[in-house]
């Protein structure tokens, strides 16, 4: 509304600016013309005057007497101190003085024009002073009605444009409101609505366009949330059943003790994933929180690997593996500690989970131009290529872990990624020894 | 009466196959939703449990799948979610019912027991064909209301013969519902089965009831009503 009301005085402005200086212009220019007209006419009677008027016998008088006083065109002659010496009876104004053109008023408010010439006439021995002068009325008259004319032409074009402008500001406002009333009737929930684009005025249609694909944004956003959601709550819900179903069963009739024992032994297994379960699903969370670089520190990398080796020595030793961390001496990250032995924790986890008896797990870490790059390598079965872009993904499970028969929330890899990534890390899986997995973790410090 | 149950996590696959199997249902256990199309395709089942969510193949996909084969066995849907949304596209997939997850065994009985009661027509859990009256709920049949002492697989065989009263049932058939794939069928033992139910019923007063289609197999005749 306020557009439209800005548009209309906006056009109401400028046409009473245009066509009233417009206006203006031509009534200036119209006086100036019919000035030159009547002072033409003017300059022809003085000219005759002048050559009519001559002194006879110390009297000043013109050959043709009648012509001029029946024709009523008003004239007197003067001496130079103001005496009248002739003139016509219907002599129109006052006294004037001074020569030249002027235009000036009767007593009685009528417009006139009176030429004032210097002039000798003949038989004469002093200069005198003739003036003539001829009414403006029915010029002015003219001119009079012609400004009245374009006040209203005015008037009635500024209405008639105020009229168009709004008109014209509510046909290209109407597609805006179109737009806007198809925007209202988006529900709010369900975004799989989009906005008409065909058919719009192409600004419009880049603007609806640019709409629709915000939609297609927020609504992939949701689907992926939704998702997640789902997947989550299948993940934890699945051993909660589990759990209730072990149970139930096992109560609906007397068993032996050895029965009990193993319904008991199968539910402490699934209470145990699903708490696996939840502090994935916790540490995610804990992790997609902004990233808190004031808690980074220069983490001694031979000294972690010494903890790491510490660590899964015995892991690895029950499984038959072959457990080697190294790291060369004064090499330092900068990284949140914790965080980084959450990641590491988990890639030895997995690499000592897979590989088989007899094979090699080993963790290094080295320099790599500015940055520092952290592998975990095993040689167990490994990720295969079509797998390595979805290993990070939220609850995937690859081929491995299916076949190995391990259990496994999913959430490993893509806790890892969310954690090195909120380090500013970059996390990217290979082949290691002999098909095996290679993880690979590379901080590169902030210019 | 035999099931198919599609669930991915071994523990509850293998603890709801413990408690169906109990019940005196066949079950035969699938853990992703591949090979539960590939098995509901090949084989029937006289309901079918889906868990939604599983590798290789989702529930619901698998459901639309066997639903466009034509298997029209009654599908419970098990899902982690109870959002209207999610039971309205399970249903639309063509499910018959659905249970959130975690859910009691009781209700999960129950409610497999009403699909295979619709399954096969009745609208109770109590079916009586003249004075033999069938407890589908406790498994226990009665002549005149005195209790029939019936083995679980006499038993399911007797309930097979009641539901679809005057429809041979080839050996095969009884077999099929009798044993899921794992177990070592042989037909004969259908046979004797028969034999003992047949005598059951002669003892009770219901003699004639099952008649042997030669050839063909086995057809139950319901007995006339006693007025």
């Amino acid at each position: 509304m306020r557009l439209r009301l800005k548009l209309v005085l906006l056009v109401l402005g400028l046409t009473t600016v245009l066509l009233g200086g417009l206006g203006l212009a031509v009534i200036g220019s119209l006086r100036g013309w019919t000035d030159e007209v009547v002072d033409a006419e003017l300059a022809r009677r003085a000219d005759v005057l002048v050559h009519e008027a001559h002194f006879d016998e110390g009297h000043l008088e013109l050959d043709d007497d009648d012509d001029l006083a029946t024709r009523g065109l008003p004239f007197r002659i003067e001496r130079e101190n103001g005496s009248v010496l002739l003139g016509s009876d219907d002599w129109p104004s006052a006294s004037l003085t001074g020569l030249g053109a002027i235009s000036t008023r009767t007593r009685s408010g009528e417009p006139v024009r009176v030429l004032s010439v210097k002039f000798t006439p003949r038989h004469g021995r002093e200069p005198l002073v003739l003036r003539v002068a001829s009414s403006l009325g029915p010029v002015s008259g003219v001119a009079h009605k012609f400004r009245e004319g374009l006040l209203y032409a005015v008037i009635l074009a500024a209405v008639l444009s105020a009229l168009g402008a709004a008109l014209l500001a509510t046909w290209f406002l109407a597609p805006l409101h179109r737009l806007s009333g198809a925007v209202d009737a988006l529900e709010a929930k369900a975004i799989t609505g989009r906005l008409e684009t065909r058919g719009l005025e192409p600004a419009l249609g880049r603007l609806a366009e640019a709409f629709n694909g915000l939609l297609d944004r927020i609504a992939s956003g949701l689907r992926g949330q939704r998702e997640f959601v789902g997947r989550a709550s299948h993940a934890l819900r699945t051993p909660l059943a589990s759990i209730l179903t072990e149970a139930e069963v096992a109560l609906r009739q007397e068993r032996s003790p050895e029965k009990y024992r193993a319904t008991l032994e199968s539910i402490i297994v699934t209470t145990k994933e699903a708490a696996r379960l939840t502090d994935g699903l916790l540490a995610l969370t804990r992790a997609d929180a902004a990233a808190n670089s004031v808690a980074r520190e220069e983490v001694v990398l031979v000294e972690l690997a010494g903890e790491l080796q510490h660590l899964f020595s015995a892991r690895a030793e029950a499984g038959g593996l072959t457990l080697a961390c190294s790291a060369p001496p004064g090499l330092v990250v900068k990284v949140t500690r914790a965080r980084l032995r959450e990641v590491l924790d988990a890639l030895l986890d997995n690499a000592v989970r897979y590989t088989p008896r007899g094979g090699t797990v080993r963790f290094e870490a080295r320099a790599e131009g500015p940055g520092v790059v952290l592998e975990v390598v095993d040689s167990g079965p490994g990720f295969k290529p079509e797998e390595r872009t979805l290993v990070f993904e939220r609850f995937f499970r690859g081929s491995a872990a299916e076949s190995t028969g391990q259990p496994g929330s999913g959430l490993g890899l893509a806790v890892v990624k969310a954690l090195v990534e909120a380090e500013g890390g970059v996390v990217s899986v290979g082949e290691g020894d002999g098909g095996g997995a290679r993880v690979r973790v590379s901080f590169v410090p902030a210019p | 009466m035999r099931l198919l149950l599609a669930e991915d996590t071994v523990s509850l696959a293998r603890s709801l196959a413990a408690g169906l199997t109990e019940e005196g249902y066949t079950v035969d256990v699938v853990g992703d939703g591949e090979s539960a199309l590939h098995l509901a395709t090949e084989l029937h089942f006289d309901a079918i449990i889906l868990d939604r969510m599983m590798p290789r193949m989702d529930g619901i996909t698998a459901l639309r799948a066997l639903r466009k084969k034509g298997v029209k066995s009654p599908v419970l849907l098990l899902t982690a979610l109870g959002e209207v949304q999610d039971r309205v596209d399970g249903l639309d997939a063509g499910a018959d019912d659905y249970l959130v997850k975690p859910f009691a065994f009781a209700e999960l009985v129950a409610r497999v027991r009403a699909l295979v009661r619709r399954e096969f027509g009745q609208t109770s859990n109590t079916v009586a064909v003249g004075t033999l009256v069938l407890d589908l709920g406790s498994h226990c049949a009665s002549v005149g209301g005195h209790a029939l002492e019936l083995t679980s697989r006499e038993y399911t065989v007797l309930e097979l013969f009641v539901m679809k009263p005057g429809v041979t049932w080839s050996r095969s058939q009884l077999a099929e519902h009798l044993y899921n794939e794992e177990a070592e069928r042989d037909s004969n033992v259908i046979d004797v089965f028969v034999a003992r139910l047949r005598k059951k019923l002669e003892a009770a007063g219901l003699p004639g009831l099952i008649s042997t289609q030669r050839g063909l197999g086995y057809r139950f005749e319901p007995p006339a009503v006693t007025p």
